[in-house]
């Protein structure tokens, strides 16, 4: 996948991987590799600055903390970003509902358009 | 001749591109060089030798022209927070601390003012009022993720100059109009001139985080 397409996505993109739980940052490029199937090739360099644009945001909670024995940088999802998550999802399930509709071929699309 | 190692060199060049609050600025390349040591590893675990295990870490990071603008846009950024901040507290703090002075004797003696000084005063008090009321609005800007972060940058250097300027030099100039009364003051009240010297730093703190984030905001990334 082309890096410029991810990178309107890249900030829902983080805040997905962190659902479950706090990661360090590379932890999530590994996170972000591995549930795309390995699809999600942009620059790792690109996602620590994405990561502190989260935490300016207040989506996003970083701490030092040693993980391991060493000393890493953590991000926690706020409530903020939660709902900015949750935003995400539904802004983009609408959007790939109405791009699914149009790009379908006619053959498979319903008679009387997308209502 | 030694062969330096590719991630100490990726990383020296981007700290070289980089300019900003110097704690944040750390902070960002600790976390890049960790990122390319777990990198690194990653990929001799997979078998490669080391040498080539960060020569592709190196190159899955991305090339510092391309990476370098996006970690200076968070720096511009969390300058222009503390810039904001230091507004916010400063000049409200500076009338709220002179207000209290004033209320608890230490004063000029002569009553009333000049009408020239109580004009300087209405102007400070304005000025003051409306350092905050951007300072608010420059803060709450740099919470937005696609935050302008340049020009806030810029303006909030600029409002720092111009408040300091104009609540320093209206200062100044209202204690020269009222030259005896605030010679007295200074001999007869003992908190008159500690208060004049925070008031004097306090405006040096303000020009000089306005001058940095200025400096901030004039930086050009490599291209």
């Amino acid at each position: 996948m082309r890096p410029d397409a991810v990178r309107g996505h890249l900030d829902g993109l983080i805040l997905a991987v962190l659902e479950d739980g706090p990661r360090h940052g590379y932890a999530i490029i590994e996170a972000l590799q591995t549930r795309s199937g390995g699809a999600l090739d942009l620059p790792t360099g690109t996602v620590y600055p994405a990561l502190r644009r989260l935490e300016r945001a207040a989506l996003l909670s970083g701490t030092w903390s040693t993980v391991a024995g060493r000393e890493r940088r953590t991000y926690t999802l706020t409530r903020s970003g939660r709902h900015a998550l949750a935003g995400q999802r539904a802004e983009w399930n609408e959007f790939s509902a109405v791009v699914d509709a149009v790009l379908r071929p006619a053959a498979g699309r319903p008679a009387g358009g997308l209502s | 001749m030694t062969v330096q190692d590719p991630v100490d060199q990726h990383l020296a060049e981007l700290a070289r591109a980089l300019h900003g609050p110097a704690r944040v600025r750390r902070s960002m390349l600790r976390e890049a060089r960790d990122g390319l040591h777990d990198a690194v590893a990653a990929h001799r675990t997979y078998g490669l030798p080391p040498r080539e295990a960060a020569v592709r870490a190196v190159r899955e990071f991305g090339a510092v022209r391309e990476i370098a603008p996006l970690y200076q846009h968070e720096l511009v950024a969390r300058q222009s927070r503390w810039a904001a901040l230091l507004l916010l507290v400063a000049f409200p703090g500076m009338t709220f601390g002179w207000d209290l002075l004033w209320r608890n004797g230490v004063g000029w003696d002569t009553s009333p003012p000049p009408t020239l000084v109580v004009a300087l005063a209405r102007l400070q008090d304005t000025a003051s009022f409306l350092v905050a009321a951007v300072a608010v609005v420059l803060l709450a800007v740099t919470f937005l993720r696609a935050a302008p972060t340049r020009q806030v940058a810029v303006l909030a250097g600029l409002t720092g100059v111009t408040g300091a300027v104009v609540c320093g030099g209206t200062g100044v100039l209202m204690n020269l109009v009222n030259g005896p009364a605030t010679a007295a003051m200074l001999v007869t009240k003992p908190f008159a001139l500690p208060a004049f010297m925070v008031s004097a730093l306090v405006c040096a703190l303000v020009v000089r985080s306005a001058v940095r984030t200025l400096r901030v905001a004039a930086t050009r990334v490599v291209d």
